[in-house]
């Protein structure tokens, strides 16, 4: 394959969800959703609840025909080509999905099984799994007798088993404890680094700003954001902005600052020796920004890129969080 | 925070809501009463009265619910049906409302021991495996409490299905052959069975974790409940061959209760009770035993409820006979999974396993062994041999296992939410279910070849009796009938929590001779039908035909029912 190929095929998205309606009983749970996944990217999903995440990542999954509009994961049809959609992703569930009654090395071994593999690959592949999940020291231990973290590593490691290029997590750090929630998050920079696509959907949005590349909002049914987490985070979205914090007192500054070349806006936030200052990235860059503001003498206490954090997004974009 | 600091609190009696639980708005800790609060004695009142809470709840829940009432008014329609018929087949046969009496009767014996045994056995297990059992608790209700409103109230709902009955059993006495007294009779017998069976099956849900389990031993109890009346004469018999008579103080109290337990199966009461000119009172020794024994049932349930379910592992599930696959013992392991994964952890992790196949093996041989030696000693029946009876039982465990499995296929996915991870592999419903189904065909293996083996060693022409039986319709008829329930079976667990198979068991019961499935049967491998006319082999292509079909229809709405769960 030539690198144009190679590169054309790179940048084609993993997922592609286009216009997809489906309702429940009369209500319309994903209203004309569309958004798109790139490869090898670690893309977040996030939305109050009952706001569709569950039921996008199931039409994802095939276990959901759409009812209008189409999914195509790897450019196959979620619809007409399950069985290939299927060989090429690992989902788990928001719950754990587990045999209780197997020992964490039968329940790998039996899904190792079902997906075709040989006696000798499985057993390669399962330890394998078992050492990315750090669970190689409890592989003879009965599932039931797991405490709830490591039934969730058992569970990502059962979506491991066939080596799928395309992650679908619903929820995996919920009921976890911190340990076990930054232990998972490790796990999935890992599989990022191996190259494989992940999609999870979570509520704690820390860790995803933390973690995640790209990220769609969605709130009742529609798509309120897709795209970089760098873009949701920009304040207005459209020009970047800078938090001066000034020592002493701040009267008179605001002016000063708006003569330097390229500032669009200044604002002092709420009578405190701050100010808020967006400017054109064309004309100005942080450097030039930062020489301008000494140059004013002004005797500066913080400088700070002015990055909304992804609750205030998740917050401004949702509504039913700010009625 | 006046109280925090030692001032004296006042405390405002709250007054019960007359909605919903309100006895739990009522409920105070005793330790907030003052000697001085004149609302004690209520509020006393009201904690004991907090017993009733979830029976009152649980009573107004079922007053409430339509499809309660749906269900006694079809099992009451059914029963005008049935009057319908003896009135019109009235001028055929005689007494045609003791016949109609006899057929209601012996419905509601069979329908409340089958359905009876899901039902009752599930009342505390139901909990235990929700793991809602120290809520319960901890919501303020001791164990009289839950017992009364988990078991009671289902007695009480099970008690007005019999109860709506009588008003039109009533109506058999002016068909003639019946008295008043009977009709009566009977249902005060069905009534006490019920509190005994009710009560039995609390006990095991008790000690049980798991429905199955305290369903399997009410069953168990049931049975020798059953053959009491023909064991204790026998009992009492050999008791005096070997010198214990019923003079001493220690035997006739010995041979008191042998008597009392050959009076106490309801089986054997609705019997005397439909001989013409029955007379004998109301409440006889089987109503008072099997009321009394309910009570007893009941009051054990309550004394071991606490040790049973403080430490109650939430229904776990168990590996059963099957070792970890790093065991020592390789043959009693379930090793690695099969290139048939499906098969595999189905024959493993429900049907058992070698070692329950094993186990079950020895135990059929030895039973099937006792059973003939017993028969060819003791029993000279004619018209029926010994492969004859032996063919039977074993026909009879095979469709017992069989029926059981189908309630377990696809529980345990449903209860432990797996259904989602076997969708999402690459293969298409039908392989999931069909693999489910060949690794629970495996554990019926032991029976089956139990069969073989004694079709082919007994003596007497098993070899001849089972090519008759491959070559007569009404055989195959009865294979239609038990795939049709096995597939019932399956769907309903689909459906239910608990209970699929007395739940089936009460569908089939009733509903087989009337169905028309029933009916084209009996049209097609019945004499008179096409077996006569065309032969036998047109009449099983056609059940074969029809067994096909239905199991297709079957197959279709528990592939859409999987697909339904696993998206959920």
């Amino acid at each position: 394959m030539s690198i144009a190929a190679r590169t054309s095929s790179a940048a084609q998205p993993v997922i592609e969800v286009d216009d997809v309606v489906h309702s429940f009983k009369g209500r319309r749970a994903l209203n004309h959703v569309s958004f798109q996944v790139m490869p090898q990217s670690l893309h977040g999903f996030v939305g109050p609840n009952g706001a569709g995440k569950t039921t996008s990542l199931k039409v994802i999954c095939t276990l959901l025909r759409p009812q209008f509009g189409v999914v195509k994961v790897f450019g196959h049809d979620v619809v007409d080509d399950q069985k290939a959609v299927r060989r090429k992703i690992g989902f788990m569930p928001d719950h754990f999905s587990t045999y209780r009654q197997m020992t964490v090395y039968e329940y790998l071994d039996f899904f190792a099984a079902a997906y075709g593999l040989s006696f000798a690959q499985r057993t390669r592949v399962i330890d394998e799994v078992l050492a990315l999940t750090d669970m190689d020291g409890r592989k003879n231990d009965l599932i039931s007798g797991l405490s709830r973290g490591m039934q969730q590593r058992t569970s990502l490691a059962r979506v491991l088993v066939n080596d799928p290029d395309l992650l679908l997590l619903d929820e995996p750090a919920s009921g976890l404890d911190p340990r076990a929630r930054i232990e998972l998050m490790e796990i999935l920079k890992a599989l990022r680094s191996m190259g494989k696509t992940i999609f999870i959907s979570s509520h704690i949005l820390s860790e995803l700003a933390e973690l995640c590349d790209a990220v769609t909002i969605i709130d009742q049914g529609k798509v309120k954001y897709s795209g970089s987490m760098q873009g949701l985070l920009l304040t207005s979205g459209e020009h970047p902005a800078f938090r001066l914090t000034v020592a002493g007192e701040s009267d008179g500054w605001a002016e000063s600052l708006q003569q330097l070349p390229g500032v669009l806006k200044v604002e002092q936030i709420e009578g405190r020796p701050e100010y808020r200052i967006e400017f054109d990235e064309a004309q100005l860059d942080t450097n030039r920004l930062l020489q301008g503001i000494i140059g004013l003498n002004i005797p500066i206490s913080a400088f700070a890129e002015d990055r909304r954090h992804l609750n205030e997004a998740f917050m401004d974009l949702t509504e039913r969080g700010v009625k | 925070m006046s109280h925090i600091r030692g001032e004296p609190r006042t405390v405002r009696p709250r007054t019960p809501r007359r909605c919903g639980n309100f006895l739990f708005g009522a409920w105070r800790h005793p330790a907030h009463d003052t000697e001085q609060s004149p609302f004690l004695a209520q509020r006393r009142f009201l904690m004991y009265y907090g017993l009733l809470a979830l029976l009152t709840r649980s009573l107004r829940q079922d007053a409430r619910q339509l499809r309660n009432h749906v269900f006694r008014l079809t099992f009451v329609g059914f029963i005008y049906l049935s009057l319908l018929w003896a009135t019109v087949t009235s001028a055929a046969f005689g007494a045609p409302g003791l016949r109609f009496f006899v057929s209601i009767a012996w419905l509601n014996a069979v329908f409340i021991t089958c359905a009876g045994i899901g039902f009752f056995a599930s009342a505390i297990t139901e909990e235990k495996e929700e793991e809602t059992i120290g809520l319960l608790l901890m919501a303020g209700l001791n164990p009289l409490a839950i017992l009364l409103g988990k078991s009671t109230s289902r007695l009480i709902q099970a008690s007005m299905l019999v109860v709506v009955q009588f008003p039109f059993m009533l109506l058999a006495v002016t068909l003639g052959g019946v008295t008043p007294h009977q009709i009566i009779s009977a249902y005060v017998a069905l009534l006490a069975f019920m509190t005994f069976l009710a009560n039995v099956a609390l006990v095991w849900s008790t000690i049980c974790e798991r429905s199955g389990s305290a369903a399997g031993l009410t069953c168990a109890v049931l049975v020798a409940y059953a053959l009491a009346p023909y064991a204790a004469p026998q009992i009492s018999t050999q008791l005096k061959e070997w010198g214990l008579t019923g003079t001493s103080g220690f035997g006739s109290i010995i041979h008191g209760t042998l008597e009392w337990g050959a009076d106490l199966s309801v089986y054997h009461r609705l019997s005397r009770i439909m001989e013409t000119g029955f007379q004998e009172p109301v409440f006889s020794q089987q109503v008072i035993s099997n009321v009394f024994g309910g009570i007893v049932c009941f009051a054990f349930a309550w004394a071991i409820f606490t040790p049973f379910t403080k430490d109650s592992s939430g229904g776990a599930v168990t590996r059963g006979m099957v070792l970890k696959s790093n065991s020592r013992v390789r043959f009693l392991s379930s090793g690695r999974a099969w290139p048939l994964p499906l098969v595999w952890k189905d024959f493993q992790f429900i049907a058992g396993g070698f070692g329950f196949a094993v186990v079950k093996l020895v135990a059929y041989v030895m039973l099937a062994t006792g059973l003939v030696s017993y028969f060819w000693a003791t029993v000279d029946t004619p018209g029926i041999g010994v492969d004859e009876l032996y063919a039977s039982c074993a026909c009879c465990t095979i469709a017992i296992e069989a029926s059981i499995l189908a309630a377990r296929i696809f529980y345990d996915e449903v209860r432990l939410q797996t259904l989602s991870s076997l969708l999402m592999l690459p293969r298409s419903i039908p392989y999931l279910g069909y693999s489910k189904a060949l690794g629970c065909v495996m554990g019926l293996l032991p029976s089956v070849g139990c069969l073989l083996l004694g079709t082919i060693l007994l003596p007497g022409g098993g070899s001849r009796l089972a090519v008759n039986a491959l070559i007569d319709p009404m055989v195959w008829g009865f294979v239609l009938i038990l795939m049709i329930f096995l597939h019932l079976v399956a769907l309903l667990s689909l459906f239910v929590k608990w209970g699929a198979l007395p739940l089936a068991i009460v569908i089939m019961v009733p509903l087989t001779p009337c169905c028309p499935i029933f009916s084209l049967l009996v049209l097609v491998a019945g004499p008179g039908g096409v077996r006569d006319s065309a032969g036998a082999f047109p009449a099983i292509a056609t059940v074969w035909i029809l067994i096909g079909l239905f199991c297709f229809v079957f197959q279709m709405m528990i592939a859409s029912r999987l697909q339904e769960i696993g998206s959920k």
